[in-house]
């Protein structure tokens, strides 16, 4: 078995999540996607 | 040991399985022989390292009721975190727009009767975000200008005054235009440049498919005029980024873009960067012949990649949503943000001011009052159950979200579409994200297996 990122940054061994980055964006749709209606 | 209701698994070949636990984030290489025996409940034949192991990494608990508490904690300690974020203000000067794209989104804005932000209007907006900044003392993350189009010529003044808002702010500034006009604004663009994050403009595809899609109200194309601002904006070292909106009808026109953009030697510009983005639709949950299941798209787009390697190396995957974690990792992330809601709207993080006088939670909904979470314009107030329309929804309050093995990478699919469809905040939006990890883990696991296993 190999895994591919360290157990301690895992977030069940980082309850508090402070191994998070601060930066969570953009992720809506409407930059990343084109939200299209059908004509 | 009780497995995880958040594990995805694929078996790459009779040698190796993939395995991934969503809430976690652990993503591991496992022999399939193994990864075999625990799926047909063989767990005692399995090493007691190996079983420690996949125990300390998520894919298991001793306790069942362990991994909801595991999943109501992280979501508390993440919504504390969201409540330090910085603000972002979007600014929509016009619901007009110079252009009449086919897929457009927006076609009930123009005939909206605020067409245009009054003196007035722009005037409470900049005073809101004052006093939204002061109320939540925090940094400004960027000042972004949306529409309708933000480049019309009728709002050259008022662009100009919310780009002074942003630097006096030192805020990073988006711009999303169909750049037809960005010629007009060059002036007040260029000593801005420095602040400018992105002006995003789309391309989507050599001239005559881009033509076909996105047009001038007299039917006329657009690319050309495109094109050479394209060129003005790079001259004067004005970052921008050119967005190809892919479906079904253009994907395979991607290499003669590429090869249109690498003669205008654009590729090798310092300020100029490309990227694909997915056609979707968010009012309905069908297919059609434009609008494909997306791991059908990815099918398409990676035969394209086959043929011309180059394109994978410059455009990737991360277009498809059900990939990102994966992907994160695979470029040596540590870990990757766990996903308890949709998008920014759910965290109310974006300020969407628009000539109607309403803040907006989300991009989509502008235009359309019973939506906006609150008014800027004669003042600031804000509207506590609008907020909760769409804070309240989350993969720990959607029922089938809950314990939905893609919730954690997944958010529970985008709220505008739930209300719209189901007039019902918290209804799950599902997005195809078994078949969209299992087409590209089938085409392209022998690739990630060589990186891996070759090292060990």
């Amino acid at each position: 078995m190999k895994s591919i990122n360290k157990t301690k940054d895992l977030w069940n061994n980082d309850l508090t999540l402070k191994g998070l980055k601060d930066n969570f964006g953009p992720m809506c749709c409407w930059y990343w996607c084109l939200i299209y209606r059908i004509p | 040991m009780f497995p995880s209701n958040y594990n995805y698994s694929i078996r790459i070949n009779s040698r190796y399985t993939l395995i991934n636990n969503t809430l976690t984030g652990a993503l591991d290489i496992i022999e399939s022989d193994i990864w075999n025996l625990i799926a047909v409940k063989k767990i005692n034949s399995i090493s007691p390292n190996v079983l420690t192991r996949l125990r300390h990494r998520g894919y298991f608990y001793t306790d069942p009721k362990k991994e909801d508490k595991v999943l109501v904690e992280l979501y508390n300690n993440y919504i504390k975190k969201a409540s330090e974020r910085p603000l972002r203000f979007v600014f929509c000067p016009s619901y007009q727009c110079n252009l009449r794209c086919i897929y457009c989104f927006e076609t009930d804005l123009p005939s909206n009767p605020n067409k245009y932000m009054t003196v007035k209007i722009l005037d409470d907006s900049l005073a809101a975000a004052e006093e939204i900044i002061k109320e939540k003392s925090g940094k400004i993350d960027s000042v972004e200008l949306f529409g309708g189009e933000p480049l019309l010529l009728k709002n050259k003044p008022f662009v100009e005054k919310i780009l002074k808002f942003a630097k006096k702010k030192d805020a990073p500034i988006t711009i999303i235009t169909n750049g037809v006009s960005a010629k007009e604004f060059i002036e007040i663009l260029s000593p801005m440049r420095d602040k400018i994050e992105m002006l995003q403009i789309t391309i989507d595809g050599p001239r005559e498919i881009h033509d076909k899609r996105r047009k001038y109200p007299s039917g006329k194309g657009s690319f050309d005029q495109i094109s050479k601002n394209i060129d003005l904006l790079l001259k004067n070292k004005i970052h921008t980024n050119v967005r190809i909106n892919i479906d079904n009808t253009n994907i395979e026109y991607i290499p003669d873009l590429y090869e249109y953009i690498s003669a205008k030697n654009w590729i090798q510009d310092p300020d100029f960067s490309i990227r694909l983005a997915l056609v979707t639709d968010h009012t309905l949950l069908d297919y059609n012949n434009i609008v494909i299941p997306e791991e059908k798209l990815l099918e398409k787009l990676i035969r394209v990649y086959d043929e011309y390697p180059v394109l994978e190396e410059l455009f990737g995957f991360y277009l498809f949503k059900p990939l990102r974690h994966i992907l994160d990792i695979l470029n040596g992330a540590p870990n990757v943000s766990p996903k308890f809601f949709n998008c920014e709207s759910n965290l109310l993080e974006l300020n969407v001011f628009c000539p109607d006088g309403y803040i907006y939670a989300c991009g989509e909904s502008i235009g359309k009052p019973d939506l906006a979470i609150g008014k800027f314009s004669p003042k600031v107030e804000f509207y506590p159950d609008k907020k909760t329309l769409w804070t309240e929804r989350t993969i720990l309050n959607i029922k089938k979200c809950r314990t939905c093995r893609f919730a954690p990478i997944c958010g529970g699919g985008c709220a505008f579409s739930s209300i719209l469809i189901y007039k019902d905040n918290c209804r799950p939006i599902c997005e195809r994200y078994q078949e969209v990890l299992d087409t590209f883990l089938k085409l392209r696991g022998e690739k990630i297996l060589k990186k891996y296993m070759d090292k060990s």
